[in-house]
């Protein structure tokens, strides 16, 4: 978990990028995919519009052509222009044809003007002529109008009455036609009506009588819905196309959520509505918009999971030269980047290897430098400190004590002089790797005390006691004798210098398995403080605190004991505390018979 | 940093399942309806006629023993069932009708001569009158049943009428062939007058003011009549 989220979240650089690649590619596909759905769902609206709107077109364009040819046929004018009825005869006759030319009428009747049947048919038997006078459809064609009444619902389905005026020539009504018209073949044809494979189409007559149940028969026919205010508009002549806001409802007839449209029809005042359960309309909508929301879905997912990839891909480069100029900081001139982007960052890293070629040849030449003026001085120094010791020999005559004093003084800046030649010159074979070191097995006890020998008067200068009690069995190790003394003489040089008087100063061993001794200086003095610790063994460094300021010394000694033990296939190390003393170690390896 | 990572991994997700919901989303509109009334007698509001219970049965008065038909709880039952379709389509499915047949004639304690009245054009009230006071008085109609209790009188004998909870018919209507067709509509038409719903033609004259069952389109076949969307309205069909 923790890998993932380092993976995830790097440095403040990579969380930079990961934010802006996120950004970049998610905002783009949350307008494209937002801009899609909108854009498919208003397609999708108008699709289903025209074609439930053009289904209500058909379907009002041939109830008005069924009333028109039946109302066409009912219409009759003869050809006399006198003000009398037709004769009986012909009127059967002409009832007969009425009948037989039309399936739609199941009846019709000759009307006088004063409202008595004077003629009838049909195609079920039927009573006697009455007078009708009272009729609706009488009064009305008797008027000069033609008469559409109500539908009305039989065992056999749905009829209507229709009647018109019979004129003469001359355009005098001479007497009325009223006929029984089956609509049923019109209402089979809307019920037949489909959209989709579900959506269904009713009409609903004046009243708001449910003509035709569509295909969805859950209500009755004849079933009272002027209850509803969508009825309701649709029959005061409000269209609603499927496209408003309030189009998508609980249908009329199935009860279940649908988009729906309805209008009009002029020449009956019936209400034609289409309903389209959604389930069935959106169907493929919702297929594309579940497939748009995967893509992006994916898509976002994808940028988040490769975000922090491109990312590190990028820092890659900018991460290997931060650690080459880490290495360069340290004096490592010989680090070199291989950046192979192709790009400024290839670049910036073939100038940075130049860079640190460059480095590298300057550090190379002041090496050569010092090593040449250190050579170069030792000579001088080393004369200078002959005849000042010839001179304070008295070898050239008695001096004053003055003089004496002053040359005294003079030769031990010149020591501190050769001291500061030899080392610089040790460094500088150091890094020239022209340091020879000769190593052999050998018992180190033998330089140990003799470097110790070397430094007891600079000890018993400062009242400090040396103790050094090696065990009479320690294995010969791998060393130079010479170099070896070098070694103590910096440690526990140091470990005077740095302990005040009365100290105490011990040099002991340790074995570490088979492989190695671990030799230890440890004294009582004033201690590194921790801030100064990881610089100890650079060159130049020197300790700079109150204690310390009166001490002398060049900041070369342990950076060349350091490279004198690595060069021996050893380590050093140390451990120290501030006011309580430093414990120096180095270790070489055990030298097999 | 990862703080603001988070926050716009959270708003993109939350962006991407806003837009899925919002962009196209289906919502669906109320639709108001207002409420129908329940079916009921044409005249009384509080009368509930969701369930007509229908109780047929043969009235043959004492002289007319011989007269009576084999079949005619059959032919009665036929009719019925067409009116019960007739119901059911007229009543858009909101008033149920149901029926049963006594098994037996009843014998009437008179000659038809008491019940026949001599005109029988406004379809013999008076047979109607006297033969539902004596089965009243045989307690008849004291019987509980569930919902609006209609009887059903087949008359051995002439004439045609209804009126409240009661009605009759000759069954000459329902078994000679002249009648034909029509036969189930003249039943139903005295049946319906049980529920209150009055002659759609003038007594007097015979001069229709409706084209429906109680008008006009008594005479026709009950196949090819119906209940006038007026009377429907005012019986909340």
């Amino acid at each position: 978990m923790k890998r993932i989220i380092n993976f995830i979240f790097g440095s403040g650089l990579q969380n930079k990028f990961v934010l802006l690649f996120l950004l970049l590619a998610s905002v783009p596909i949350l307008i494209v995919g937002s801009i899609a759905l909108y854009a498919i769902d208003l397609s999708h609206r108008h699709d289903v519009s025209n074609l439930e709107l053009a289904l209500l077109d058909e379907k009002t364009r041939e109830t008005e052509k069924f009333f028109a040819d039946t109302l066409g046929i009912i219409e009759l004018r003869v050809g006399f222009a006198q003000k009398s009825e037709i004769a009986l005869s012909e009127q059967e006759f002409l009832l007969d044809g009425i009948l037989e030319e039309n399936s739609a009428f199941e009846e019709i009747r000759f009307v006088s003007l004063d409202g008595l049947e004077t003629a009838k048919k049909a195609k079920y038997s039927v009573a006697g002529l009455s007078d009708v006078s009272e009729l609706p459809a009488f009064r009305k064609a008797r008027l000069g109008e033609t008469f559409i009444g109500e539908v009305y619902y039989t065992l056999s389905g749905p009829f209507i009455s229709i009647a018109s005026p019979v004129t003469n020539r001359s355009g005098d009504i001479i007497q009325v036609l009223i006929a029984e018209v089956s609509i049923k073949e019109l209402i089979d044809s809307v019920d037949a009506s489909q959209i989709g494979s579900a959506g269904y189409l009713f009409l609903v007559d004046t009243n708001g009588s449910l003509i035709s149940r569509g295909r969805e028969g859950r209500i009755a026919q004849g079933s009272d819905l002027s209850g509803s205010s969508r009825i309701r508009d649709v029959l005061g002549g409000v269209l609603f196309d499927a496209l408003g806001e309030r189009d998508r409802y609980l249908g009329i007839l199935s009860g279940i959520p649908v988009i729906g449209a309805g209008k009009k029809i002029a020449k009956t005042g019936w209400a034609i509505i289409a309903e389209w359960p959604i389930e069935d309309a959106d169907a493929l909508l919702r297929d594309i918009r579940a497939l748009v929301l995967r893509i992006s879905l994916v898509a976002i997912l994808a940028v988040f999971l490769l975000a922090p990839l491109f990312a590190r891909r990028l820092l890659g480069p900018i991460r290997a030269l931060g650690e080459k100029a880490e290495e360069v900081s340290r004096g490592r001139f010989d680090a070199r980047v291989d950046i192979k982007t192709k790009d400024e960052l290839a670049g910036l890293g073939a100038t940075f290897n130049k860079m640190s070629e460059g480095l590298k040849r300057l550090q190379e030449l002041k090496d050569e430098f010092i090593f040449i003026a250190a050579h170069e001085l030792r000579s001088p120094v080393t004369v200078i400190r002959g005849y000042i010791s010839m001179a304070l020999q008295g070898d050239g005559g008695a001096i004053p004590p003055a003089a004496k004093e002053f040359l005294a003084e003079a030769d031990r800046a010149n020591q501190r002089l050769v001291q500061l030649v030899a080392d610089l010159l040790e460094v500088a074979r150091s890094e020239a790797g022209r340091i020879s070191i000769s190593v052999a097995p050998i018992d180190i006890k033998e330089p140990i005390r003799a470097s110790l020998k070397e430094l007891r008067p600079l000890a018993d200068e400062k009242g400090m006691a040396i103790a050094y009690d090696p065990p009479r069995e320690l294995p010969n190790v791998f060393a130079d004798a010479n170099r070896m003394k070098e070694i103590v003489v910096n440690l526990v040089g140091n470990a005077i210098k740095y302990t005040p008087r009365g100290g105490a100063i011990e040099v002991s061993h340790e074995a570490q398995g088979n492989a190695w001794i671990v030799t230890h200086v440890k004294d009582n003095g004033f201690g590194i403080a921790r801030d100064a610790q990881a610089k100890i063994f650079e060159k130049f460094y020197r300790v700079q605190t109150k204690q310390t300021e009166e001490i002398t010394g060049t900041g070369l000694g342990l950076f060349i004991v350091k490279q004198i033990v690595e060069k021996m296939g050893g380590k050093i190390w140390f451990e120290s505390e501030e006011g309580k003393g430093s414990t120096f170690s180095f270790s070489l390896p055990i030298a097999r018979a | 940093m990862a703080v603001l990572i988070i926050s716009s991994t959270i708003l993109i997700f939350g962006t991407l399942f806003g837009i899925y919901w919002w962009a196209g989303a289906l919502r669906v509109d109320r639709e108001e309806f207002s409420a129908n009334v329940l079916p009921h007698h044409f005249e009384r509001e509080d009368v509930n006629i969701a369930l007509v219970s229908v109780k047929a049965l043969y009235f043959v008065p004492a002289n007319k023993r011989d007269a009576i038909r084999a079949n005619w709880r059959e032919v009665l039952g036929k009719h019925l069932e067409r009116l019960q379709e007739f119901h059911t389509l007229e009543s858009a499915g909101r008033s149920a009708l149901q029926f049963e047949i006594d098994s037996q004639p009843v014998i009437g304690r008179e000659e038809n001569t008491f019940y026949d009245s001599d005109v029988t054009q406004h379809g013999n009230p008076e047979a109607l009158r006297r033969i539902s006071k004596e089965l009243e008085e045989g307690g008849y109609f004291s019987e509980a049943r569930d919902g609006y209790r209609v009887f059903l009188i087949l008359y051995e004998g002439v004439g045609a009428s209804g009126s409240e909870n009661v009605a009759l018919v000759s069954s000459a209507f329902l078994a000679l062939p002249e009648y034909g067709a029509a036969a189930t509509t003249i039943l139903a038409h005295e049946f319906y007058h049980t529920l209150g719903i009055p002659d759609g033609y003038d007594l007097r004259t015979g001069r229709a003011n409706s084209n429906d069952i109680m008008g006009e389109g008594r005479a026709r076949p009950i196949e090819k009549t119906f209940i006038s969307s007026d009377t429907r309205a005012r019986i909340g069909f």
